[in-house]
């Protein structure tokens, strides 16, 4: 149990630091599109800021997404093993786009501004993928020990 | 000897002196439902507009009437309602007023104008003079603060919808600026964009996010402008043609996730704020004193705060914020409005379902 918590922490934060990276890049990029200038330097600033500050809601909307999704996962794969890989990633994957979808569907409003196209929201949840992926490594590796 | 020691009690205790001004706060109206912006009647008493959807007349006394009747259903909805309100310059006359507000749905909602001939407690003749074009799905980020220039064009703001910042830098998009229409709702020949080559005939100033103050110092004939940020980057602007604030590419604040908006603080081709708020205030209401009540805060510029729940005065030298003093905190409510009555008395409209309008006047004198 220890040991699959501690998977799924690790798992939320490869899930975090990729999401946020994504969220400071698409952001940036909005802002070439209007025609401004962003040199490599702020670009990397901004990843390493956004990475550090999102911490307050967008680390909890990540932890509750993958919450939600990896028990889903694990029911629909616990008695077809094979299925493991793509069901943890997958979980990942669409638990994050979910999240988002339902923040805007309730509140109207988008929690996280690229989310607002669909390369944005695609990009998120590849960042849950990623976590979604992790996870069964690290589920498989104790498996296996 | 017993009295001098009274007065000077009462003086420290009552904790109301601010830059030297000796000041009472009265309740005059309470129980309004979202007040939202005061217009003065030059024959007495004013009007409150309230976010709830309706226009209520206030007597000197305080005295409450029903709702106006004759203007425009609005879409009530989060940030939605009725937002300004504002006489004709030639009020006297015309008995001509303007209501912004949001108008439409929930698919389909925008900022408009109408106006009508006030009558009693009736508008007559309401017709729509302006309405935000593209039309948008958000029940926020409208702007909606109007003001009458000396040479009788009318300036409002106007939000970006919060999902549409980036329109805010297309100056052929309405969201996001200060627009500039004549009383009738027509395009001045002298706007910078009057042609349509470059941007919408409306636009006056672009690169806003949510502007919730706008008022003009007579003096000078300088129109300043504050706006919200997200988290962070409350703006004071001073208000210019043509020109650029920014949003969303250049900003002092953050996303409310925590992530940069944009990791420019300023850019080529943008305008620099004159000052600045990060953490946010909820910059809202904004009046610039020029009455005989209280000689010794003309010039200042009085800023409401919804989240701090208090009210800055600004000393400008030149377009240079050289101080800034936290004021009426004792009101202990957000601050919705900031209005100078024609007798110089301060009128402040406090934000909930129970507003109220707050009179500062002198400590020892009344309102005539």
């Amino acid at each position: 149990m220890i040991k699959t918590t501690g998977s799924f922490l690790l798992a939320v934060i490869a899930a975090y630091l990729l999401g946020a990276i994504f969220v400071s890049q698409g952001n940036i990029a909005a802002v070439v599109a209007l025609g401004f200038d962003v040199g490599m330097g702020q670009r990397l600033d901004a990843a390493v800021h956004d990475m550090l500050n999102m911490t307050d809601i967008y680390l909890p909307l990540v932890a509750t997404s993958l919450l939600l999704g990896f028990p889903v996962a694990y029911a629909i794969v616990r008695k077809r093993p094979h299925l493991r890989l793509i069901g943890y990633t997958m979980a990942g994957f669409v638990a994050l786009i979910a999240i988002h979808v339902i923040i805007k569907a309730v509140v109207g409003i988008s929690g996280v501004a690229p989310t607002r196209t669909l390369p944005g929201l695609l990009c998120q949840g590849i960042a849950g993928g990623v976590g979604g992926y992790l996870f069964y490594r690290l589920t498989s590796n104790l498996q296996s020990d | 000897m017993r009295l001098i020691s009274l007065m000077v009690t009462l003086l420290i205790f009552s904790g109301t002196c601010v830059a030297q001004a000796a000041y009472k706060l009265e309740t005059v109206a309470e129980g309004l439902n979202f007040p939202w912006s005061i217009a003065f009647l030059p024959s007495g008493g004013y009007l409150v507009a309230m976010r709830s959807g309706e226009v209520r007349r206030i007597s000197t006394n305080g005295d409450v009437s029903e709702p106006i009747t004759g203007l425009p259903d609005s879409y009530v909805m989060s940030q939605g309602g009725y937002f300004d309100i504002t006489l004709d310059p030639n009020f006297v006359s015309n008995q001509r007023v303007y209501l912004s507000f949001a108008h439409g749905t929930a698919d389909a909602n925008a900022t408009r104008i109408v106006a009508g001939r006030l009558e009693g407690n009736t508008v007559t003749g309401v017709e729509p003079i302006f309405t935000v074009t593209p039309l948008k799905d958000t029940p926020v980020h409208y702007g909606g603060k109007m003001l009458f220039q000396s040479d009788g064009t009318l300036l409002m703001t106007t939000g970006d919808g919060f999902e549409y910042r980036e329109a805010a830098q297309d100056p052929y998009n309405l969201m996001g600026k200060v627009i500039r229409i004549n009383s009738d709702g027509s395009i001045p020949a002298d706007n910078p964009f009057a042609d349509g080559q470059n941007g919408h005939p409306a636009v006056w100033s672009y690169g806003h996010r949510n502007p919730q103050g706008l008022d003009l110092d007579p003096s000078t004939g300088n129109v300043y402008a504050h706006e919200h940020g997200a988290k962070g980057g409350d703006e004071l602007n001073l208000i210019k043609p043509k020109a650029n604030y920014g949003w969303p590419a250049v900003t002092k604040g953050t996303n409310y996730s925590g992530a940069y908006v944009s990791p420019l603080r300023s850019a080529p081709g943008t305008e620099e704020p004159l000052t600045h708020w990060t953490p946010s205030i909820g910059a809202s209401g904004l009046a610039i004193y020029q009455g005989n009540a209280f000689p010794q805060w003309r010039g200042k510029h009085f800023v409401g705060a919804l989240v701090d729940e208090d009210i800055r005065m600004l000393t400008l030298n030149g377009n240079e914020v050289t101080q800034e003093e936290v004021v009426f905190r004792e009101i202990k409510a957000r601050i919705r409005d900031v209005r100078i009555s024609p007798a110089g008395m301060l009128y402040i409209l406090t934000d909930s379902d129970q507003g109220k309008v707050i009179r500062i006047s002198p400590a020892r004198t009344e309102e005539s």
